[in-house]
């Protein structure tokens, strides 16, 4: 029988974290659900009483141990997978510091079953408070099974910190998550008190496992993230802007497959979110990073809840980049409820399209006229521009059709169903990113007026159109003190033909003055200016469009950056596909 | 239907009507006075009194067709806006500001059909942006029939304590500030201390006294005939000179009045107060809602009137009381209860800071767990205890 | 209330007033139409507030009287009716209407709950041709704001005078302004603000033959020819002096051939910025070129042949603007005058051969690039 396990080299033993791993039965889970991944199970089964007060039994169907080597298990730091202190740096399978079993065994009573593939005749050890108790022959298929009684029998100031055995459960059930999420082919289940409290066949992807855990309502609103720089790369699946909510999240990092918490990149996410969902909305994320041995030091914490990434600062901008480049695709607006068929996202498999850090509002331009139709683009360039077509894509006709119904939405007519688009909020996000741009570049005109506005504001509005002046001026304001408190207007924007400047005027200096929502949600002047400006500038609901303007407004919406978006977290498109419609058509 | 006539308010009427022959009516008028005694029918007069065609000595004629159309608020020239509550947002200003139009227009036929009813309202009601750029839309124009015209805002109040109120003020301001020719605006407001100082500077006051008990008892004889006289009587004494309050205290067809229910719930109250068992007081404060003082305040106000009628029997007094009718429980109680004008006198000041909270944004069923708790210590236990440990035990 | 009239009368009459019925109002009456009768034949009249219109039709009348009732209703009946002579008349508050074996009734309200209609001494105004007039309204009425925020400029301003009368029209960035023959008049010289609207009816209402009298009473301004009748309700307010920001002191001047200018105003403004539609032009000794730069689209260049006096100018245009108001001068060739590259533009009609005189005047205000 071949020996895997080893004594660790004392040197490094000590190189590992000294700290406890048990503290609670959740813990206890997830080391034994770990151990069980490594040995390459396919099926795990917890069960567990009492909150795993009582009872934990973890069994899987995994490679199994000869019994030399389920000896050395239960030797505290005998490991089966480094071999000396520079792997330790490098990837590590999940168990690798080999305490676990030991820690474990010292303060519960356990019991081991396990048979190597291959082998007719199994092992089983009873270990009491660490003591070995017997080691016997048992009949068993290959795998492994570990029980665990009444932990903390002999530490009795720990046990008393338990909580109830409902929290207990629940928080069993949180450590099995991350990893039936980083396994999906791996089939978890978890039974307490004979009720089941996960049930997760073996599952074809993310998405997929998803859907078993919290269904279609949130599997349907998720959309692929992929990001890639050097050897470094994101990719995952996050919630659709106009899914998320405000309150609790599920955000689940991974790297090298192993969960960890970072919450510096959970701000980097909410980041790439800004503008498309309001500042309160938390959205879901499920974020797989992989980053080459030796840029990250996954044993930061015996826990291992934590890593240390040698270059944080780029994996942050990473993930931020492949949050805003995940909400540029039309995938990302809102549909009229879950899609019956989620996306498919295969982890483990190539990417569907690579982002390039440069691309810019062309190839978006480029992107939805490849889609939708319109030669012109291909015209041009005679590239994809980094767009791979899909299925049916090569089929392109003419632009899109489009009608202006209610006075308030333009429909269009695209190649997979239909696009509702709220015409106020599509101008928003038009006009946000052009007032952006104006701060950034220049370059605005202001139409002259005849009868120049003569308005008088408050000295606190007064006061901040004195600040404002410049960047005023850089949207097309051309402003001018006329002492006391009044202003006169020379010069203004005019973002489109129904524009009334000395109101938006007003509502914007006013807003800014005051404070609202909006601007507080800012990060920065320009912005909050922006935001203001587009919010109060943009067409309105109720106004009548001709066709010309609504194929403008079209065809600017989809030359900004995040088209789907306005700039208060709500949708400027809502997406109607065919399958959508053949399914309520009963077809 | 036609307005009824507008009752009493002579001095006020002959004010306007000088000044109006003088060509000296002030443009912009604040109408002030306690709720349901008359300010909005005082300033549709008014608006009938610019409009009258045939206008006499002793104000409008009442029979031209200029004054038929006011009598039956639908003359072009006269325009009557109020608080309405705000209807589902439609996604964009112009779209809410329909949807304001159109909610103004059902309660406009409302009022129209029935002129005549209680000014009680439990509604959360504003006077929103949208209904003023309405107005000043409507007040760019010349008038439409008659040679003047005239702008109602009632319960001017309500142009505060909502988002857009400054947004709202702001843009009334921008009218009254320099008012269209022929155009007269009058606001009404019966706490014109909450109005906006900017919209109040704007405008001349007028003030609309109570009336007399008996012009009330007079008036509800004549235009509430369904009433029978004991109910009529009792009305007539709560409503503090106010028809519009009096009203609030008649049957709705089978229905109890809002204020009489209101009544009601504040003798209930007053009865738990008596309760020595603490278990009915807490499950009586337990029946009212958690959020939404609104009604409460009404209540207190009207416990307010139990009390003060308890104190006048206990102390024998003959002066009539307010809660007429109730006469033989008062006594009764008050002589098991062993009760006495004192410390109901105390009583009425627990209510009155317990109306303050309601005011406030506190939690009614702590409101009137904690009043009932001190009233209780006040009549029954007669002992006097801390605030914090009477709350300690509401929590 | 009791007369005949033929279908083509009375369907003709409710269409032209059913126009003016509002589709919501705060008063149910007004979504009626009121018929009376008088000493020659029956009034149909339809208002919204902002605009009436009373149209008068000669007729026997057997019973006098009057009512109102529901105008979309009375205008779908007389729709489908066959040809022929239509008996209409009242039984308390219905109307009921007869023609041939069709029989109608319909539940109406009293008259006296219609607004009484404004009364205009149209034998006090000015009149003017209904071609003239036509053309004044056709060469002004573009230019209005829709700005609610200035209300005097959403109406047209609109001067009456002895023997002439003139529109201006502007929404702050363009100006229109014109002036045409009037018939003589006692009135004073009057400024009014005329709501589009109205002149939407006139346009509407109103031919090239008729002879337009105009008058004014209290608050409204009222128009009349052939028995039809169009009352307007005026903007309160005073309109800002356009006398003034007209150029006096423009020594740049291009007279252009309109449909080549045009053309390639056109031609240029296909690569404009599809917000800001600018152009610029460079005017020089006999030539004008155009440029524009667009970041993310491309550029224009192009070039035409002009006869131009004083210094060289670059100055910039929304280009919409400019198509506008070229459009309503509409004669062969146009004369633009220019101080400076922020200072308004002017345009004016050359009359060449053949064409009508008019006097006509446009001002553009540029755009200008700031940074």
């Amino acid at each position: 029988m071949p020996r895997t396990i080893q004594i660790l080299p004392d040197a490094v033993a000590n190189q590992i974290a000294a700290g406890e791993v048990v503290e609670r039965p959740a813990a206890v889970v997830k080391e034994l659900v770990e151990n069980s991944l490594d040995a390459g199970a396919r099926t795990i089964l917890v069960r567990i009483e009492q909150g795993g007060k009582r009872t934990i039994r973890v069994g899987d169907d995994g490679s199994g141990m000869g019994r030399e080597d389920a000896l050395l298990s239960l030797d505290r730091h005998a490991t089966s997978k480094i071999r000396s202190a520079e792997d330790l740096r490098g990837v590590g399978t999940f168990g690798f510091r080999g305490e676990a079993l030991p820690s474990i065994a010292s303060v519960s009573r356990l019991s081991l079953d396990t048979c190597a593939r291959g082998e007719v005749l199994g092992t089983r050890i009873q270990l009491r408070g660490g003591m070995i108790g017997s080691v016997e022959d048992v009949a068993r298929t290959p795998g492994t099974t570990i029980t665990v009684e009444t932990l903390f029998f002999n530490a009795p100031a720990r046990a008393k910190f338990l909580s109830s055995p409902t929290a207990e459960s629940r928080a069993v059930s949180e450590a099995i998550i991350p990893l039936a999420l980083a396994h999906p082919g791996v089939a978890f289940a978890l039974e307490s008190e004979g009720r089941s409290l996960l049930d997760l066949p073996p599952a074809a992807d993310l998405v997929e496992r998803v859907l078993q855990l919290w269904g279609e309502e949130t599997a349907g609103k998720l959309i692929p993230i992929l990001a890639q720089d050097g050897e470094i790369t994101v990719r995952g699946v996050i919630q659709r802007p106009d899914a998320t909510r405000p309150g609790f999240r599920r955000a689940h990092l991974f790297v090298g497959g192993r969960p960890f918490r970072e919450a510096a990149l959970l701000r980097a996410a909410d980041r790439g979110y800004r503008t498309t969902i309001p500042e309160k909305n938390r959205p879901w994320l499920f974020l797989f990073i992989e980053s080459p041995r030796g840029t990250v030091d996954v044993n930061v914490h015996p826990t291992k809840a934590e890593v240390r990434f040698r270059d944080r600062k780029a994996i942050e901008e990473l993930v931020e980049r492949g949050v805003r480049a995940a909400l540029e695709v039309p995938e990302s607006a809102a549909t009229f409820e879950a899609r019956p068929a989620p996306p498919v996202l295969r982890v483990a498999e190539p990417p569907p399209r690579r982002l390039s850090p440069a691309e810019t509002t062309e190839r978006q331009m480029a992107l939805f006229l490849t889609r939708y139709g319109a030669d012109a683009a291909a015209e041009g360039s005679g590239d994809e521009v980094g767009h791979q077509p899909g299925e049916g894509e090569e089929e392109r006709g003419a632009p899109p059709r489009l009608w202006q119904v209610h006075h308030a939405w333009i429909v269009a007519e695209v190649r997979d169903g239909l696009l509702l688009i709220d015409q106020h909020a599509a101008h928003e996000r038009i006009l946000y990113e052009r007032v952006i741009g104006r701060f950034e570049k220049g370059g605005e005109v202001s139409q002259r007026l005849l009868f120049p506005l003569t308005l008088r504001l408050t000295a606190a509005e007064c006061a901040m159109v004195e600040d404002l002046k410049g960047l005023l001026q850089r949207m097309g304001f051309e402003v001018e003190g006329f002492g006391g408190d009044t202003v006169i207007v020379h010069g203004v924007p005019s973002p489109h033909p129904y524009f009334d400047s000395e109101r938006c005027f007003r509502e914007m200096i006013a807003e800014l003055t005051v404070g609202s929502e909006l601007t507080r949600a800012a990060r920065n002047q320009h912005e909050r200016l922006a935001k203001s400006f587009a919010c109060k500038a943009a067409i309105k609901a109720g106004q009548a469009l001709m066709a010309p303007e609504i194929q403008e407004l079209f065809d600017q919406l989809f030359a900004t950056e995040l088209p789907y978006h306005d700039v208060h977290g709500r949708p400027t498109t809502v997406r109607l596909g065919l399958g959508e419609l053949e399914r309520r058509f009963g077809r | 239907m036609t307005l009824h006539p507008l009752e009493g308010h002579e001095d006020a009427r002959a004010a306007v009507l000088r000044a109006f022959l003088a060509g000296h009516l002030p443009s912009v008028l604040l109408l002030h006075g306690p709720t349901g005694v008359g300010k909005q029918r005082f300033a549709l007069w008014i608006g009938q009194l610019l409009l009258c065609e045939q206008l006499q000595p002793s104000g409008p004629c009442g029979g031209c067709h200029a004054c038929i159309l006011a009598l039956r608020v639908e003359h072009p020239d006269l325009h009557w806006y109020f608080p309405v509550p705000r209807p589902p947002a439609r996604g964009s200003p112009e779209r809410d500001q329909e949807a304001l139009e159109e909610v103004r227009s059902e309660r406009l036929a409302q009022r129209r059909e029935t002129p005549l009813r209680p000014s009680y309202s439990d509604e959360v009601q504003g006077l929103h942006f949208a209904t003023i750029r309405n107005l000043r839309r409507e007040a760019s124009r010349r008038p439409g029939m008659g040679p003047r015209r005239l702008f109602l805002v009632a319960d001017a109040e309500a142009l505060v304590a909502q988002e857009s109120a400054q947004e709202a003020a702001n843009a009334l301001l921008k009218v009254l500030e320099e008012p269209p020719t022929d155009t007269w605006f009058v606001l009404t407001a019966s706490e014109p201390g909450r109005l906006l100082p900017t919209v109040r500077s704007r405008a001349s006051p007028l003030y609309l006294p109570p009336l007399p008990v008996t012009r009330v008892r007079e008036f509800l004889r004549r235009e509430w005939s369904g009433a029978g006289e004991a109910e009529i009587e009792k009305a007539a004494e709560l409503s503090g000179g106010a028809i519009g309050r009096a009203l609030g205290f008649l049957k709705d067809g089978e229905d109890e009045g809002p204020l009489e229910r209101t009544r009601q719930e504040a003798f209930f109250l007053l009865r738990a107060a008596l309760d020595p068992e603490a278990a009915g007081r807490f499950s009586r404060a337990l029946e009212f809602d958690p959020f939404g003082a609104r009604s409460l305040h009404e209540i207190l106000t009207l416990l307010e009137t139990w009390m003060r009628d308890l104190a006048a029997v206990a102390a024998g007094a003959e002066t009539p009381i307010l809660n007429v009718g109730a006469r033989e429980w008062l006594s009764r109680t008050a002589g098991e209860r062993d009760l006495h004008a004192l410390p109901l006198a105390r009583a009425v000041q627990v209510v009155e800071a317990a109306r303050e909270r309601a005011a406030g944004n506190v939690n009614p069923q702590l409101i009137v767990a904690h009043l009932l708790l001190e009233l209780n210590d006040a009549l029954v236990n007669r002992t006097g205890r801390v605030l914090a440990a009477s709350q300690s035990e509401v929590s | 209330m009791r007369f005949t009239i033929t279908r083509q009368n009375l369907h003709q009459g409710l269409n032209a007033v059913s126009a003016s019925l509002p589709s919501k109002t705060t008063l149910p009456v007004l979504s009626n139409i009121l018929l009376e009768t008088t000493a020659d034949g029956v009034r149909i009249s339809g208002t919204d507030l902002d605009v009436a219109v009373r149209i008068r039709v000669a007729v026997d009348v057997v019973e006098q009287g009057s009512l109102t009732a529901p105008g979309k209703k009375l205008q779908e009946i007389t729709r489908e009716l066959p040809e022929g002579p239509v008996e209409v008349s009242t039984r308390g508050e219905q109307i009921e209407l007869r023609c041939g074996r069709s029989h109608f009734k319909l539940n109406g309200l009293p008259a006296a709950d219609f607004p009484t209609l404004p009364d205009i001494p149209f034998d006090r105004g000015w009149t003017a041709s209904g071609s003239n007039l036509l053309a004044l309204i056709r060469h002004t009425a573009f230019a209005v704001s829709t700005e609610e925020s200035r209300p005097v400029l959403n109406g047209v301003l609109w001067e009456l005078r002895d023997r002439e009368m003139r529109m201006v029209a502007t929404n702050g960035h363009r100006l229109a302004k014109m002036t045409i023959p009037a018939g003589p008049s006692q009135e004073t010289t009057t400024q009014l603000i005329v709501p589009p609207a109205a002149l939407q009816h006139v346009q509407r209402l109103f031919n090239e033959s008729d002879t337009v009298q105009v008058a004014r009473g209290g608050n409204h301004l009222g128009f009349s020819a052939g028995g039809t009748e169009v009352y307007t309700r005026l903007i309160d307010g005073t309109y800002p002096n356009y006398e003034q920001v007209i150029p006096k002191d423009n020594d740049r001047f291009a007279v252009v051939e309109r449909k080549g200018f045009e053309s390639a105003v056109r031609r240029v403004a296909a690569v404009a910025s599809e917000q800001t539609h600018r152009i610029r032009m460079k005017f020089e000794d006999g030539r004008v070129e155009f440029n524009v730069l667009t970041p993310d689209l491309g550029e224009a260049h192009d070039e035409l042949e002009v006869s131009y006096t004083g210094e060289p100018l670059v100055i910039g245009f929304n280009a919409n603007y400019l198509l506008e108001v070229l459009r309503y001068v509409g004669t062969q060739e146009v004369r633009l005058g220019f101080k400076a590259p922020e200072r308004a533009a002017t345009l004016e009609p050359v009359s060449g051969d053949g064409e009508a005189k008019r006097d006509y005047l446009c001002l553009v205000m540029p755009l200008r690039l700031v940074d």
